[in-house]
């Protein structure tokens, strides 16, 4: 696993971001809420940081994302967890394979490890029904794929992923 | 000296290798201890919550979370009001006319109240405990598509306590399912896995008892187990029956929108219109 680029400051202001991103999912991501998805702004940071760095820290990413959606919903803590822990892997794993800080690549790739993700919590903890589970997880994931470009140049910005 | 030359470089190349293999296997290695540490934790929580103690780590989580929440939900506040500017001082207007007219209302629902208490003690009947009610700001709209759960501004510190009823003007909205020192998450009745046992009423005649389950947001209630023989119809008022001792009786649910046959199990079924909007809320109640 490797350690964040950027440094410390890369570091926390990812940390500062995430408050704010939590913050907002309960403020501004519901009323995005369309065909029984809504986009997942924590989770869509963390799959930024992940596409900028490797499947191990991406891991890592996605367990810390994990806990801060957990403590926004409070149920289905573990599958959260789990499904948000395997995400980030995805995406950090794709981006030692594919990336190369084109747009279309973001999106793919955000799209693909968002998309797995959602799919194994709704196939794990199935709330909503299976029909229901997998509308959502395919709205969330293009929400997400779609915010990953913006997050993804932003983190850029902030000194992530520069060796 | 040549085959000892030999040999260091076969050692040297040995150990090039095992690096490459720990390099190639480190992610996965990493992965598999997260997601042990997932499940652990996990399970963890399912603990604490099954014998009603906080999870530590949530709720740390949490109350570093709650200033920014506090704040986004100010901020979200007052840009709304900045729009409805215009609309302000007549909404104003109204509700001075709507508190005068509920003051009236509330001293003669008062004295209503005083003689029932006075004929239920002469009839001998149990007393019904009152509840106090404590408002809450909503912090926190449902945060994933997955659970309707909203956040409110008010938690352990304010006496709420996990189980308690959450109410708005118009009725029920749900439960509190989990509290931190400083808020607490409140399960809608629309979540999927939230139910309450309730009454159908017509002109002040209880038609049916039945239980009200949520299915998800953006469906309506469902109201199952009514016996066939019960006689529901569209328009019918659905109200809370204070069976099981969690939820006080009488609290407005919703309206019938339609009824149908359940042949699976020989009972009815009705479809109900919320009264309470949860996704709407900006303020709620808690009964303490």
């Amino acid at each position: 696993m490797s350690t964040p680029s950027g440094g410390p400051r890369a570091v926390l202001s990812l940390c500062l971001l995430l408050l704010v991103a939590a913050a907002l999912q309960g403020s501004l991501s519901p009323r995005w809420y369309f065909w029984g998805g809504q986009p997942d702004f924590v989770f869509t940071l963390i799959l930024a940081a992940a596409l900028l760095s490797d499947a191990g820290l991406g891991a890592l990413l996605g367990l810390g994302g994990g806990l801060l959606t957990a403590a926004l919903v409070g149920e289905t803590v573990g599958t959260f967890l789990v499904s948000r822990t395997l995400g980030g892997f995805v995406a950090g794993w794709i981006s030692g394979r594919l990336f190369r800080a084109s747009a279309g690549v973001v999106l793919l790739s955000a799209g693909v490890a968002s998309l797995a993700s959602e799919a194994v919590y709704v196939l794990a903890a199935p709330r909503l029904g299976l029909e229901s589970g997998l509308r959502s997880a395919l709205v969330g994931a293009g929400w997400n794929a779609l915010l990953a470009i913006p997050a993804t140049a932003l983190l850029r910005r902030l000194g992530w992923g520069q060796d | 000296m040549r085959r000892r030359a030999q040999a260091r470089l076969e050692m040297l190349e040995r150990r090039s290798g095992y690096r490459r293999q720990a390099a190639l296997l480190a992610p996965y290695l990493t992965l598999s201890f997260l997601l042990f540490l997932s499940v652990g934790l996990g399970i963890l929580h399912n603990r604490w919550r099954a014998h009603h103690r906080p999870d530590p780590i949530l709720t740390g989580i949490r109350t570093l979370l709650y200033p920014v929440q506090y704040g986004a939900a100010r901020l979200a506040g007052g840009w709304t009001m900045l729009w409805s500017g215009g609309k302000l001082a007549r909404e104003n207007a109204r509700l001075r006319a709507e508190v005068a007219r509920l003051t009236m209302e509330n001293q003669n629902l008062q004295a209503a109240a005083a003689e029932t208490v006075r004929l239920r003690a002469a009839l001998d009947f149990a007393q019904r405990k009152g509840s106090t009610l404590v408002p809450a700001e909503v912090i926190g709209l449902p945060a994933s598509s997955h659970a309707d759960i909203i956040t409110i501004a008010r938690g352990a510190r304010g006496g709420i306590r996990e189980g308690m009823v959450v109410r708005t003007p118009e009725g029920l909205l749900g439960q509190v399912s989990e509290v931190s020192p400083f808020s607490s998450q409140v399960m809608l009745l629309n979540d999927a896995s939230s139910g309450v046992s309730a009454r159908v009423v017509r002109d002040g005649q209880v038609q049916g008892i039945g239980i009200v389950q949520g299915g998800g947001r953006d469906r309506p209630l469902q109201l199952e187990y009514l016996r066939q023989e019960d006689d529901i119809r569209p328009g019918d008022k659905i109200v809370s029956s204070g069976l099981g001792g969690v939820v006080s009786p009488d609290i407005p649910i919703g309206t019938v929108v339609s009824v149908a046959d359940d042949k699976a199990r020989a009972l009815k079924m009705a479809r109900v219109a919320p009264a309470a909007q949860g996704r709407r809320a900006r303020e709620v109640f808690i009964l303490r």
